[in-house]
């Protein structure tokens, strides 16, 4: 009997013990509240994109470029250095753009079956870059994000800066004279804590290089409730990054400033909503998604054409659903096809997930629109390394010869023409405009 | 050794016999295993919704069989569906593991031959096999204990969480592997080589088509997430390779064939049908295990003569008649005229077999002479398996007739009635008393309210014994045919395998049926194949279950009566029509999606995730 | 014998604590409230058998055994039968997007309403007598990924009518992603049912149309009375 007292003595204890130090770590002492400060007011007069609500948009890579043009970095991401460069049997790229339209080309290490020599482009140019604008225009796909690796463009790493500015700057000029919209998004993959924090300085320096925020000067660069946005990409991925999600929240803080100065979009893995598979189980990522204004998950990879209706039916309508309860805006991701195999040096990951003649690609962009989404992001204008480009590339029986060791390139299907993906993008922009008569069925040109 | 009788040496080795004394003497270790037998959850005559071996005790559960809850019957008074406490085998099946665990262990240590070590090991591993293949069915991953559990002062330790539901179907078919590695080609009423294969083929077929067909039926919930049920459709290529590779075995070592294959005329193939289940030790070719039931007896008989035998030959047994085969079962039966298709009953000269909405004298009935011409020329096995009305059984004509039309051309269905017209009386129920008829009276729950009666595994060498637990009729567990029709069915699903010899394999059954044309392999041939040839073996069942079809076929689904009336307006000619019916007093039933898997017992107690729903 | 009465005493004294511990005051509380589409602000229309639930779950026991509540036809629901505690809520199983779970204290007569987001809403929707058929014609608006598995109309005597409780009904397999440009056509014929449902009455008629995605509850037009 004594023996069941003492325990019962010792769970009283130790329940006492466990309140008690629940109630001390229950109150914080309190904060006094920061001082008022005027929320920024930006005159948006003349400006063409007031909200990402509406539009569909592409990412741009940008990151190309071509030995022999001013920017002085070589084949930089067309060459592959796994695999000792840019020649035939070794590259970076699956596809090949189509260059029957650049007025600037450069020459190439590869030829086609016939021998000519197969040439390529640079973002470098600013000819070329305008043309991409262009074709946007053309097509009705609304605008773009321009990429900005945070770990490219260091003040020690000059040329790569230099390059990724000069890209800015002949997008910038292209999107208005085009009317397109342009946002910049920083990628935060290969970042330290420390680089997290460098993002501010070198953001501060492009708004005041560029104008960014001016609306005559940038009257397309892309506002979202009232203030211009940025995008940072790379937010709760558990693929053991170098900084945390705390550095994230501390950066999008210090973006923001107590006057709120700009609108914020995140690049958050697929299934941040659950925080399983590819995403950190943290609470503070939702605490973060919280303080943003929109959120774009990034669906690249996480599902092919056959499994895209088990897995994102699962996702997308309960994320949008969150969102909504949580006054967040939601963008979801399409993507044409998925393919990496000189990239990654294994022919068996051509073509890994099939265009299926843009079947897929508008699966997405139905399944984006039924599941009551406003507003699409494509993956990508020019990514040709890992084969999701929507811009005009060759078709699969004109393509360059790429080595004899098993290589190859991919192409557009034979039987359709090169700008098909542009032209299905352009479809998908004018059904989320609110144009009657598409459905889940792909529509025929 | 037979194990059928061994329900009386239920012994309790760990607390009577210590297991050393046991099995230091070989004569220990065959009663031992005699008992390990009995426990085999074999879904044979003494099998129901409250488990196996329902003979003993109080076996009256109303004769209300798993056949029931398919479209193969339904009962002539119950219409109850599924229960979430029905078909269990938890305690049960862990009780037989530990056993045969227990047996595994010893055999090492026992002064036998080499040879007969194997043999133990083979059937100790097969009995296992088949304990975690019941369970799998049942409940998915389950607990996966592989050796004897010992007890150190703490009962935590012996808590086994859930293996997945892969990595359980992949365990069951590593036990038959090892089985069928030890056992030998021996026939016997004990496991052989090619019982071990059987099984194992069939267990593979079920996991395959869980993979292949699981997209049809998801649901949500811990044990999903954690893949405690629900196989990847990427698991159907191996599941289906090993069925065929198992079927394959048995097919080409040649040990087993079908019985009487070539029948010279359907009535001989109806016939031969009949004998193979009336009395499976006839068929030594095609029977791979038997289970027996020497002797009546509680624990030893069973009751199937007494409950489903048709109400004219109850010989005083005061519930007879409780299996009514349902009109879509008899619909399902090809007819020779028209090969590869099921035939269904036309009752009208309009040939419109969906309208099911009762007697029209507006309505041009086909007449026919007899009360069963409309079956001509339908598959042997439907006269092998049912009681059609007018055919002889005992030596009695059986009388199913559900009314008449009166020469006026109003009918009385259903309803206890006379008329004189001329020198003859006629009656709705074909006859005058209750005797002499044994259909759609309601009088007793006795009469088959479907227009059919039942055949199949009933003996007709004697009379009713009407008490409990007297049949002694034994039961065919594996056979040729479900075999055959395994591989067809890995072979036709999966795209793989010998297309050919799979195609012959279905034409082979059909040809022992008195079919002489044959007729490709496709899915569909296979599962109507299927269906016929082991109807009333459980099977259906579990098929459903397997292609996750139970939820499609039984959604608001009703089931349908054929009834026969003696159409008076012909007179004096003898001359019956047929209506088509929803069955009588029945209600729609609808399979929820969580019946998939069985709810697992005793959750607050061994701490194990819960079935999905329950 | 003497051990043996202390086993009994012991015994008696267990179960004696058992019954003390048992004696709970009986339950207090209850749980209300409404599931409505976030659009429309409308109750979501549900089955009254085998339709959507709410799943409620009691903190502080581990295990736990989940308790589902059922969803009225109209879309509501109430338990009145809770032990005041804090509880995790959360409406599953059901023909909407399933919402995050909310942690509240049920006591007294709690209310929760959900606003959820129907995986199909049936618009447009006219159901009038044509000769001897019944006719509706209605649009499809789908809010969620995936196929819709069928649209069906279906009938009975009693106005809680659904897809699991009818006599009567015509059904049509879609298996494909709703076509909003399409107007949707099902023609019933009451002379098929009137073993069931003799001609001459009035009945209740619902336009119900599923997805084909895990537990997925069928989404509903209003129930329509006619006499046919």
């Amino acid at each position: 009997m004594k023996k069941v007292c003492l325990i019962l003595a010792a769970v009283v204890l130790a329940a006492g013990i466990s309140c008690s130090k629940k109630s001390t770590g229950g109150n914080p002492p309190p904060t006094p509240d920061p001082p008022e400060v005027p929320e920024a007011v930006y005159d948006e007069t003349g400006c063409l994109y007031t909200s990402y609500k509406g539009l569909v948009m592409a990412g741009y890579q940008g990151w190309f470029a071509a030995e022999g043009d001013a920017s002085e970095r070589g084949w930089y991401h067309y060459r592959n250095g796994n695999c000792g460069g840019f020649m035939p049997g070794c590259a970076a790229v699956d596809f090949w753009p189509d260059m029957t339209e650049y007025t600037k080309k450069y020459p190439s290490p590869f030829s086609f079956a016939d021998g000519g020599n197969a040439p390529l482009y640079s973002p470098y140019d600013e000819e070329t870059v305008d043309l991409h604008f262009k074709w946007m225009k053309d097509y009705g796909i609304d605008g773009v994000f321009m990429q900005r690796f945070v770990v490219e463009i260091k003040n020690e790493n000059a040329k790569g800066k230099r390059h990724f500015n000069k890209v800015l700057e002949n997008a910038l000029k292209a999107a208005k004279k085009y009317s397109r919209a342009i946002c910049v998004m920083y990628d935060l993959s290969g970042c330290t804590s420390a680089d997290v924090a460098y993002l501010e300085q070198d953001w501060e320096e492009l708004q005041r290089t560029f104008s960014l925020f001016d609306n005559k000067t940038n009257p397309t660069y892309l506002r979202h409730n009232k203030k211009p946005l940025v995008v940072i990409w790379g937010v709760g991925f558990n693929d053991n990054r170098k900084y945390t999600i705390a550095d994230a929240d501390q950066l999008v803080t210090r973006l923001k400033g107590p006057s709120k100065k700009v609108s914020v979009m995140l690049g958050v893995p697929y299934y941040w909503r659950t925080m399983r598979n590819d995403t950190e189980n943290s609470p503070a990522l939702h605490a973060l998604i919280k303080k943003s204004d929109i959120i774009m998950p990034w669906a690249v990879g996480r599902y092919g054409n056959d499994n895209y209706a088990n897995v994102a039916g699962a996702e997308l309508a309960g994320d949008i659903q969150w969102c909504n309860n949580n006054k967040v805006d939601y963008v979801p991701l399409a993507f044409p096809g998925f393919s990496w195999g000189n990239l990654r040096n294994d022919p068996s990951l051509y073509n890994s997930i099939p265009r299926m003649k843009g079947e897929f690609l508008w699966k997405q962009v139905a399944g984006a629109k039924m599941s009551g989404a406003k507003s699409l992001y494509l993956a990508m204008f020019d990514e040709i390394d890992e084969g999701t480009a929507l811009f005009k590339c060759a078709r699969q029986n004109e393509v360059p010869l790429n080595g004899n060791g098993g290589r190859q390139f991919v192409g557009i299907e034979n039987d359709l023409p090169s700008d098909h993906y542009l032209w299905l993008s352009g479809q998908a922009a004018k059904w989320f405009h609110g144009e009657s008569g598409y459905s889940a069925t792909l529509p025929v040109r | 050794m037979l194990f059928s009788c061994q329900g009386i040496l239920d012994i309790k080795p760990t607390d009577k016999i210590p297991a050393e004394v046991l099995f230091g003497d070989p004569e220990g270790v065959k009663i031992y295993m005699a008992n390990l037998y009995y426990q085999l959850p074999i879904e044979d005559f003494a099998y129901f919704r409250a488990g196996f071996n329902q003979n003993g005790g109080d076996p009256n559960n109303g004769g209300f069989s798993a056949a029931m809850l398919t479209e193969e019957a339904m009962h002539t008074e119950f219409g109850d569906f599924f229960g979430d406490g029905d078909f269990q085998w938890w305690d049960q099946g862990y009780k037989l593991i530990r056993d045969v665990n227990l047996l595994i262990d010893a055999i090492p240590a026992l002064d036998i031959l080499e040879e007969e070590k194997s043999a133990l090991t083979g059937e100790s591993n097969f009995i296992k096999a088949f304990a975690y293949f019941a369970l799998a069915k049942r409940y998915g991953g389950v607990p996966l204990i592989k050796a004897t559990q010992k007890y150190e002062g703490s009962a935590e330790p012996l808590k086994v969480p859930r293996s997945t539901e892969k990595e359980t179907w992949d365990y069951v078919l590593e036990l038959c592997d090892v089985a069928a590695t030890n056992l030998g080609t021996a026939k016997g009423r004990r496991a052989n080589k090619y019982t071990a294969l059987a099984l194992k083929s069939r267990a593979a077929l079920h996991a395959a088509s869980l993979a292949k067909f699981g997209s049809r039926a998801t649901v949500s919930g811990d044990a999903v997430t954690q893949k405690l049920v629900g196989l990847e459709a990427s698991a159907a290529a191996g599941y289906y390779a090993a069925c065929i590779q198992a079927s394959q075995a048995i097919i080409t070592d040649g040990a087993y064939s079908l019985f009487r294959p070539n029948p010279a005329t359907p009535a001989e193939a109806a016939e031969n049908y009949r004998l193979l289940f009336q009395n499976p030790n006839d068929a030594p070719d095609e029977v791979i295990l038997i289970k027996g039931y020497n002797l009546p007896g509680a624990n030893l008989g069973h009751n199937y003569d007494i409950w489903y035998q048709p109400a004219q030959v109850a010989n005083g047994w005061p519930h007879p008649g409780r299996m009514n085969p349902t009109l879509e079962m008899v619909d399902l039966y090809e007819s020779y005229a028209a090969p590869g298709q099921s035939a269904p009953v036309v009752t009208t000269v309009d040939g419109n077999v969906t309208d099911y909405g009762g007697y029209d004298p507006s309505k041009n009935y086909l007449r026919f002479d007899t009360p069963n011409e409309i079956f001509k020329d339908k598959d042997a096995r439907l006269w092998g398996t049912a009681i059609l009305p007018g055919t002889t059984w005992k030596g009695t004509n059986i009388v199913i007739q559900a009314g008449y039309v009166k020469p006026d051309g109003q009918a009385v269905i259903r309803i206890k009635d006379q008329i004189t017209v001329g020198a003859n009386t006629y009656y709705t129920y074909g006859a005058p008393s209750t005797t002499m008829y044994s259909g759609f009276d309601t009088y007793g729950g006795n009469n088959t309210r479907t227009g059919f009666s039942f055949k199949k595994f009933m003996n007709q060498n004697s009379p009713i014994v009407p008490g409990w637990n007297q049949s002694t009729t034994d039961w065919a567990e594996f056979r040729y045919a479900e075999v055959l029709l395994n591989f067809a069915e890995a072979v036709v699903e999966s795209g793989t395998g010998d297309a050919t010899a799979a195609a012959k394999a279905l034409n082979d059954i059909r040809r022992r049926a008195g079919h002489t044309v044959n007729i490709p392999l496709t899915a569909d041939n296979v599962q109507r194949e299927r269906r016929v040839e082991l109807a009333f073996e459980n099977k259906r069942f579990w098929d459903l279950i397997r292609r996750r079809e139970y939820h499609t076929v039984f959604n608001n689904r009703v089931m349908h009566t054929l009834l026969p009336l003696q159409d008076l307006r012909a007179l004096p000619a003898t001359k019956y029509i047929f209506v088509r019916v929803q069955v009588p007093n029945s209600n729609p039933r609808t399979f929820e999606l969580k019946a998939y898997y069985r709810s697992i017992p005793g959750i607050g107690a061994n701490g194990l995730v819960q079935n999905p729903q329950y | 014998m003497k051990r043996l009465q202390y086993l009994f005493l012991l015994l008696a004294a267990i179960l004696f604590g058992a019954c003390e511990k048992d004696n709970f005051d009986g339950p207090t509380a209850g749980l209300s409230g409404r599931l409505i589409d976030a659009d429309t602000k409308e109750l979501l229309q549900q089955d009254i058998v085998r339709g959507s639930t709410i799943e409620i779950v009691e903190h502080g026991y581990d295990p736990v055994r989940p308790q589902y509540l059922i969803v009225k036809n109209d879309g509501t629901y109430e338990n009145s039968m809770l032990f005041e505690n804090m509880y995790t809520v959360r409406p599953v199983r059901g023909n909407f997007v399933t919402p995050e779970p909310i942690d509240i204290r049920i006591s007294g007569k709690t209310v929760q309403d959900f606003n959820v987001t129907p995986y199909l809403r049936i618009q447009d929707l006219n159901i009038s007598k044509q000769g001897n058929l019944v006719v509706a014609t209605f649009r499809l608006q789908q809010n969620v990924i995936g196929n819709v598995q069928k649209i069906g109309i279906y009938v009975d005597k009693d106005p809680r009518v659904g897809e699991p409780m009818r006599l009567g009904q015509k059904e049509q397999t879609l298996n494909a992603a709703a076509d909003p440009n399409t107007v949707y056509r099902l023609e019933y014929n009451p002379d098929e049912f009137k073993a069931q449902m003799p001609l001459g009455k009035s009945y209740y008629f619902r336009v119900g149309a599923l997805m084909s995605l895990t537990e997925a509850k069928p989404n509903y037009a209003p129930t329509v009375k006619l006499d046919i």
